[in-house]
């Protein structure tokens, strides 16, 4: 199957600096954060290229205190987990009743619900944060949830396509036999698409973990951030001190990240697939 | 289900026509049961925002209390049209959008062919390249920091150190280079998205049409650009597109690298458009910049369905 060795030897030099260059652009960065966050501000700034002498964990230590990570995590996972099971929960049966029920007003309430597809979230934010404001949410972790719930549109489309590949013969069965539409949405069609179940999950926990727009706009003390949003403000209070900062940048990146490289195979297959519908 | 007791011959014509319509009803009331929970989130939190936001540009209001909004009508897009900030916030999206296009987009289809060929470490290539899409763009943006600080930032720092100081430039502090230097971490960040999407889209190409094309000793540019690229056209329409519509968007990477600045040199039509509503509390206004963005989105977006619809289509 390789192919690589067919190229003549200019193509070969080109592809090799091109991504050489990119795999340098890419993968420098992390690494020169990783080793330099064991060292004293100073050196960072002053000698950035020399390996750190010894493993100072003053820099992370200092920045998961000052920036509260502990509360900052607890937060995201909190939010994170509850608006995933949600939308798989809500879209789940909107997108069953959309692929195997006849009711009037089908094709009218499907295209509303396509409608939200078309909108970007920096549009509705500002009515939005007025919203949360009259209903007294400001400043709660519920105000997100309850934004996120709202983020239907593509889990409805995606759900919806993978129930109509499903064969509706091993649901008429169910259905001659007695049972009803909660049933066989939750005995029968959940584990057949299981797998677009885990990529709306997948696809959806990355948007919501890493939203900043509407923590940032919604969320006003400490005890309530995201972990964006704490590093965002982190930022804010540490301008110059470069070693905390490099600290907190880690502790924001390194734990998503290593979630990624034990999962990348299934992570990858499923944003290809979710993009691309 | 009653009916089912009776000898089938003598119910079959009553239960037909009674059944039916009672049937579609259950139905009918099952599927509003199941609907009316999602329903009631994307009423309540995107439908009535969108709403929302139309009403709201026709004020003028500073974002405190209700009763104080003052009716303007299409005072905010009158303003809109002359205002020069708006324009060169626009015109800043139009650049990204450009470069996302032209260097992630195409660039990303080029690397997707050299690691769908088998170059040496592909499979470490496509993790490494896909990792910082996982990463939050604050974060991204936080660390790009220290490469392009105009006073501390390694890029500086190695340009002096290899005598080539006449290259130096403030970076993040200069109106000409505060863009760039944000387009291309923004891009470096969002390249492997394109990439995989190609990448996926590459694995569907037939190989034995690409070996014909080699018997034929065509070369492999020839091949690439000439029966590989037609072939996945809808994937690269959608990746083309889903890039434009998301430098539209950007917005984290310039307010954690710049917020905007110096003296709006990076303002993005969403950074813009946050500094006015949150800023200058001038909500009014803001809407109206954010209708202006969903105008421009749901251009691009309505030309994404129809090409992924027709790709169904032809599938």
């Amino acid at each position: 199957m390789n192919k690589f060795h067919r190229l003549t030897v200019p193509g070969k030099v080109g592809a090799y600096v091109l991504c050489g260059g990119l795999a340098v652009a890419t993968a420098f960065p992390i690494l020169w954060m990783t080793l330099s966050v064991f060292k004293p501000s100073d050196e960072i700034i002053n000698q950035p290229f020399k390996p750190p002498t010894s493993l100072g964990l003053d820099n992370l230590r200092n920045a998961w205190e000052l920036g509260k990570f502990g509360v900052l995590y607890i937060n995201s996972v909190l939010i994170t987990v509850i608006s995933v099971f949600g939308i798989l929960f809500l879209e789940g049966m909107a997108a069953y009743a959309f692929a195997r029920l006849r009711f009037r007003g089908r094709n009218l309430i499907f295209l509303v619900f396509l409608v939200g597809q078309l909108v970007p979230a920096q549009m509705i934010v500002i009515p939005s944060f007025i919203e949360m404001s009259q209903l007294r949410l400001l400043d709660t972790k519920l105000s997100l949830i309850l934004q996120y719930l709202s983020w239907a549109p593509f889990a409805i489309l995606f759900l919806r396509a993978s129930f109509l590949a499903v064969p509706r013969e091993i649901e008429e069965a169910a259905l001659l036999d007695g049972a009803g539409r909660m049933t066989i949405l939750w005995r029968i069609m959940l584990p057949l698409t299981r797998s677009a179940f885990a990529t709306v999950a997948t696809i959806y926990a990355l948007w919501i973990w890493n939203d900043f727009l509407y923590p940032l706009v919604y969320l006003r003390s400490e005890g309530n951030f995201t972990v964006p949003l704490g590093l965002a403000e982190f930022q804010g209070l540490y301008t110059t001190f470069w070693g905390y900062l490099l600290g907190a940048i880690s502790i924001a990146v390194w734990p998503p990240l290593l979630v990624y490289l034990a999962l990348s195979r299934p992570i990858q297959e499923r944003l290809a697939t979710g993009a691309i519908r | 289900m009653a009916s089912t007791v009776l000898p089938p011959s003598a119910a079959a014509g009553v239960t037909r026509i009674r059944r039916r319509p009672r049937r579609l009803l259950r139905e009918s009331l099952t599927a509003y049961g199941l609907i009316a929970p999602a329903a009631f989130f994307y009423a309540a939190f995107q439908l009535l925002p969108i709403a929302g936001a139309f009403a709201l540009s026709l004020f003028r209001w500073n974002g405190i209390t209700l009763s104080e909004a003052q009716w303007v009508g299409l005072q905010n897009y009158d303003r809109l049209i002359h205002d020069p900030l708006f324009w060169r916030s626009l015109e800043h999206n139009v650049l990204v959008a450009v470069a996302v296009l032209v260097i992630q987009c195409g660039g990303s289809f080029v690397v997707a062919a050299i690691i769908h060929a088998g170059i040496r470490c592909h499979s470490f290539l496509r993790v490494l390249f896909f990792a910082p899409v996982v990463v939050s763009s604050v974060a991204v943006g936080m660390l790009a920091i220290f490469f392009f600080s105009p006073s501390i930032g390694l890029l500086n720092q190695t340009l002096g150190a290899i005598g080539m100081d006449s290259l130096q430039q403030p970076w993040l502090g200069s109106s000409r280079w505060a863009l760039p230097s944000v387009a291309v971490t923004y891009m470096l960040q969002n390249f492997g998205l394109s990439m995989l999407l190609f990448l996926s889209a590459l694995k569907q190409v037939d190989p034995h049409l690409l070996e014909a094309a080699e018997i034929d000793g065509a070369s492999q540019g020839a091949i690439l650009w000439r029966i590989v690229f037609p072939i996945i056209r809808p994937v690269a329409s959608v990746v083309f597109l889903l890039g434009m519509i998301s430098a539209f968007r950007l917005f984290e990477t310039v307010y954690v690298m710049t917020s905007g600045g110096p003296f709006h040199a990076s303002d993005t039509l969403v950074t813009y458009l946050y500094s006015v509503s949150f800023g200058g509390n001038d909500i009014g206004y803001g809407n109206a910049i954010g209708v202006a963005l969903f105008l421009i989105i749901f251009t691009l977006a309505v030309i994404h369905l129809r090409v992924t619809r027709a790709g169904e289509a032809n599938e």
